[in-house]
């Protein structure tokens, strides 16, 4: 029986202009935004590989260590695969870092860029399902109980001996199909798409992962058909079903998210970063000033020493001088975890804000197991930040070797070689990990699913069929 | 008679549940976002001042142009009053911004910020309008004609003595108010709530742009309600009407304008700015190490200033040109971009009211040029204010007095303020004209549409 209920409605969307409607704009969508993504994706690529050339030049050309110490090499972000798929974070302009000897690096946006991409949303596959797939899922959901009840039909099925929650079932699994199909078959395109592509190296743990973005996908797709399910249950009318729903899309998709930011900046205020700068450039003086302080006149005192005397007090300064640095550094790193920790706080509280509504938890899941999400972005500054200590340590240990004086220039009897500077390398997390950081949002997705089916499934259990 | 008509339809609308709806969609979301964003500015102009009151105060202490020049300075740019409407790009525009000669100026969002901003978009007046309102449009407009049809209604009032142009007429305009006065009662709660609570505040300049937004807003959403009641004009069901508004819609508001920029970045693609960072460096090494290369020893003191002067004009030409170039391309990728968003009316409704607010890609292009200019000036004033004081210095015997002229604390009065003009409105209506033509050419031709479709209605199917 509920097998050929299924079937009766799976054959009747299957027949409507709104399952081909949705069926047509979901592979369209998904080709479109997968190819044009794939060329940016090359055309980043191709600029990341050239612009590693080229600062590698401009680090050789440098002449001393000095100099590379104090000019520091560049360092673009890595462009990430998942970007195909989800642009997220990948959007930002800001894609070069310089890392020299003595300053938490960061990514900075150039002066002269084209900003068109940031005043749009970008219709990547994120928004595809968050945001139009999700109002689809509505959209062929509205009537099919409330629709049904109108036409009298509902009042005919019920009257042969079908029970009500074998309709539903029927209902929900033959709704649910026709739009997870489509879906489907643009997930595929998407995959062909990828696969054939060149540029985009996609192994092993990259096509899992793709895998478990899509059945998260599939998750959101279960959670929004089932409200509206439930939301044409409970409605005395299809055309108030779908004002309803239109209502509540526009705030579950649109808004809520949106606005997560926002109120996390007022609920969870963190300082200003022009303020945070402030706070490191006083310390930075107070520390200057001590050091100068200390060492006031000491080539003064200098002039009644022996050899030995003056190279020990030069062994001296050399030393207080490093310790300065490393004090500063350490002054100003501790500056900036604690304002980071209070960010990390802010963003919790926007994401536990916007977690009532599927489609943030959904883009929060997703971006994360595409490594293009939030938790990318602090893992990209982690890596970015290890790497200037290890690129710091390396240009301590080569001008070391080559006596230490002070000020600017070749020291005396340098060789300048760059062969083996370390390499910026950025190294993906595991699927495990990125799984475990967004099992909440996953959770909250089945939850939501699971819920909105029984709430649809009971209130048809009881509803009025007349 | 279209009074009556009018009345009649404003009546049913204000009756039905959509509008109850739409009424309390517009206000919670209306009232909400500016009164929330309008918090955030609050803040931002605390910090702004704030930063401007220590960067005076670090430049008072500074006694060193040298490090002055060499280190360089922060500037802020004044948060954009405005951009509580339309955020545009109003993130990227707000970050201070460090002139020295050393580095070069960057822009872009500040390396600390909250990448969840940069996940989503901005939920401000002009992304409700852009997505809410015009949806509520199509909502409004949908049924109008092929409902009434369906209903049997549209033959009754058609039984009467009223020309059909007239019914369209009263059904456009009865509708639209419906669907405005609810908007723009919403907007000026929000304004009124948002100037009481919070430090927003308008000068005339802005309250005129303001009137500008609300007038391309309405033209906007009149476009989607013109184009909805032409489809309903042209189908017979609603459930037909339905799908095609709907389907029209997701196109050309959430598919055109976020496609458009990546595919222009795709088809006209421009050298990454680590190239252009490459071959500025290769110019000035290429300069210096020529002028390594010429014998200096033996040459007169004059001869060898005007020698690293001819270097640095060198290196300044060839970059400009380089520079240039490379604009050209940045330029010709955003009007490939633009070009190829306006094929939906949404781009250009964006546009023209971001460009309004002061928070669009013109704005943006004027800055650039303006903190280049702004670059230019300061290392031009320090120099010679340096220079002044070299003159004053020579002429003291004393060392000590020479180095108390010198090093005498730097007035921040004695420097270029970094004041970013805004363009005036006449400017951003004369850049937007595009814009508004290509709104107000589709809302006439959408009506037509209508207009023929009505004409030729068949009553009886």
């Amino acid at each position: 029986m509920l097998w050929t209920m299924i079937r009766k409605e799976w054959l009747r969307n299957l027949l409507e202009p709104r399952f081909l409607l949705c069926a047509a704009l979901c592979i369209f969508l998904a080709l479109v935004s997968v190819l044009v993504l794939r060329a940016d994706l090359a055309a980043k690529r191709a600029d990341y590989n050239s612009n590693r050339e080229i600062y590698r030049q401009q680090a050789e050309e440098y002449g001393s260590y000095r100099d590379l110490q104090r000019r520091g090499v560049r360092v673009d972000r890595p462009p990430q695969d998942f970007q195909v798929l989800f642009l997220g974070t990948e959007k930002t302009m800001d894609r070069t870092a310089e890392v020299t000897g003595d300053f938490m690096p960061g990514f900075a946006g150039d002066l002269n860029i084209n900003p068109m991409v940031l005043m749009f949303p970008v219709a990547d596959l994120l928004f595809i399902v968050g945001v139009v797939l999700s109002l689809l899922a509505f959209f062929i959901s509205y009537d099919a109980v409330a629709g049904e009840r109108e036409e009298g039909t509902l009042m005919l099925l019920l009257s042969y001996s079908v029970p009500r929650d074998t309709v539903i079932l029927a209902k929900w699994i033959g709704g649910y199909l026709s739009l997870a199909l489509p879906f489907i078959v643009s997930l595929l395109v998407s995959a062909l798409l990828i696969s054939l592509s060149s540029e985009i190296p996609f192994e092993g743990q990259n096509w899992q992962a793709f895998i478990v973005t899509g059945a998260v996908s599939l998750l959101l797709i279960a959670v929004m058909f089932s409200f509206g399910l439930l939301v044409s249950v409970r409605a005395r009318r299809s055309s108030s079903a779908i004002l309803s729903l239109l209502a509540l899309w526009v705030l579950l998709a649109l808004v809520l998210p949106n606005a997560g930011p926002f109120l996390a900046e007022i609920i969870n205020p963190v300082p200003d970063v022009g303020e945070i700068e402030r706070k490191i450039a006083e310390s930075t003086r107070g520390l200057n000033q001590q050091y100068r302080g200390q060492w006031r006149g000491g080539r003064g005192r200098m002039r009644g020493m022996s050899d030995e005397q003056r190279r020990e007090l030069r062994e001296e300064m050399q030393l207080a001088r490093e310790k300065l640095q490393t004090d500063i550094n350490a002054a100003s790193e501790k500056i900036i975890r604690d304002f980071e920790r209070q960010l990390r706080r802010q963003m919790d509280t926007a994401r536990n804000l916007t977690r009532i509504s599927p489609v943030a938890a959904y883009v929060y899941a997703n971006t994360d197991i595409g490594e293009t999400g939030v938790r990318h972005e602090q893992q990209l500054i982690n890596g970015l930040r290890a790497y200037q200590r290890q690129f710091s340590l390396y240009v301590d240990e080569k001008s070391g070797d080559g006596g230490g004086d002070f000020g600017w220039g070749q020291a005396q009897g340098e060789e300048y070689s760059i062969e083996d500077m370390p390499v910026f390398s950025f190294r993906a997390e595991s699927l495990e990990g990125r799984l475990a950081a967004r099992s909440t949002d996953i959770l909250l997705l089945l939850i939501f699913a699971v819920l909105f089916l029984m709430l649809a499934f009971v209130s048809f259990l009881r509803t009025d069929i007349t | 008679m279209l009074q009556l008509l009018i009345g009649k339809e404003i009546r049913g609308h204000v009756l039905s549940y959509r509008f109850l709806l739409t009424l309390a969609l517009f206000f919670v979301l209306i009232v909400s976002s500016v009164q929330l964003i309008a918090l955030n500015y609050d803040r931002q102009l605390v910090n702004y001042s704030e930063a401007k009151r220590a960067q005076d105060e670090k430049l008072k202490e500074g006694t060193d142009f040298r490090r002055l020049m060499w280190g360089g300075t922060k500037v802020d740019r004044r948060p954009n009053a405005l951009s509580v409407l339309a955020m545009g790009l109003e993130k990227e525009m707000s970050r201070s911004v460090t002139i020295s000669s050393f580095q070069q100026a960057k822009l872009g969002r500040s390396k600390y910020a909250n990448p969840l901003f940069v996940l989503f978009p901005a939920p401000d007046l002009l992304y409700i309008v852009n997505i809410v309102a015009s949806l509520l449009a199509v909502l409004f407009a949908f049924d109008a004609v092929c409902g009434e049809s369906q209903d049997g209604t549209l033959k009754l009032i058609m039984a009467n003595s009223v020309p059909r142009h007239v019914v369209l007429l009263a059904k456009w305009i009865g509708g639209y108010i419906a669907l405005m006065a609810p908007f723009l009662l919403s907007v000026l709660t929000a304004l009124l709530f948002a100037q009481l609570t919070t430090a927003l505040h308008f000068t005339g300049a802005e309250w005129l742009a303001l009137v500008g937004i609300l007038g391309v807003s309405a033209l906007y959403i009149s476009l989607f309600y013109g184009l909805s009641l032409m489809i309903s004009c042209l189908v017979h069901r609603t459930s037909t009407s339905l799908v095609i508004n709907f389907l029209v819609w997701v196109l050309l508001v959430l598919v055109v304008p976020n496609t458009a920029p990546i595919v222009a970045r795709a088809l006209a693609p421009i050298p990454s700015a680590g190239v252009i960072a490459g071959k500025r460096e290769a110019i000035q090494r290429a300069v210096w190490s020529e002028m390594r290369g010429m014998r200096r020893r033996g040459m007169e003191n004059e001869e060898r200033q005007q020698l690293l002067d001819d270097a640095q004009t060198r290196i300044r030409d060839e970059t400009d040109k380089l520079i240039t170039s490379y604009l050209t391309k940045v330029d010709q990728q955003i009007a490939l971009g633009i070009l190829l968003a306006r094929i939906s009316p949404s781009t250009s409704y964006v546009y023209a009211t971001a460009a309004l607010a002061g928070s669009g890609l013109g704005e943006f292009a004027s800055l650039r040029e303006y903190i280049k200019k702004y670059r230019q000036d300061f290392m031009a004033k320090t120099r010679e204010i340096t220079a002044t004081r070299r003159r004053q210095a020579e002429s003291m015997a004393d060392r000590e007095e020479r180095r108390e002229i010198m090093e005498a604390p730097i007035d921040p009065g004695d420097l270029p303020q970094f004041a970013p003009g805004r363009a005036d409105l006449s400017a951003v209506l004369d850049g937007g004209q595009a814009d508004l033509l290509i709104l107000m050419v589709l809302n006439v031709l959408f009506f037509l549409g209508a207009y023929r479709g009505f004409m030729r209605y068949d009553l009886m199917r």
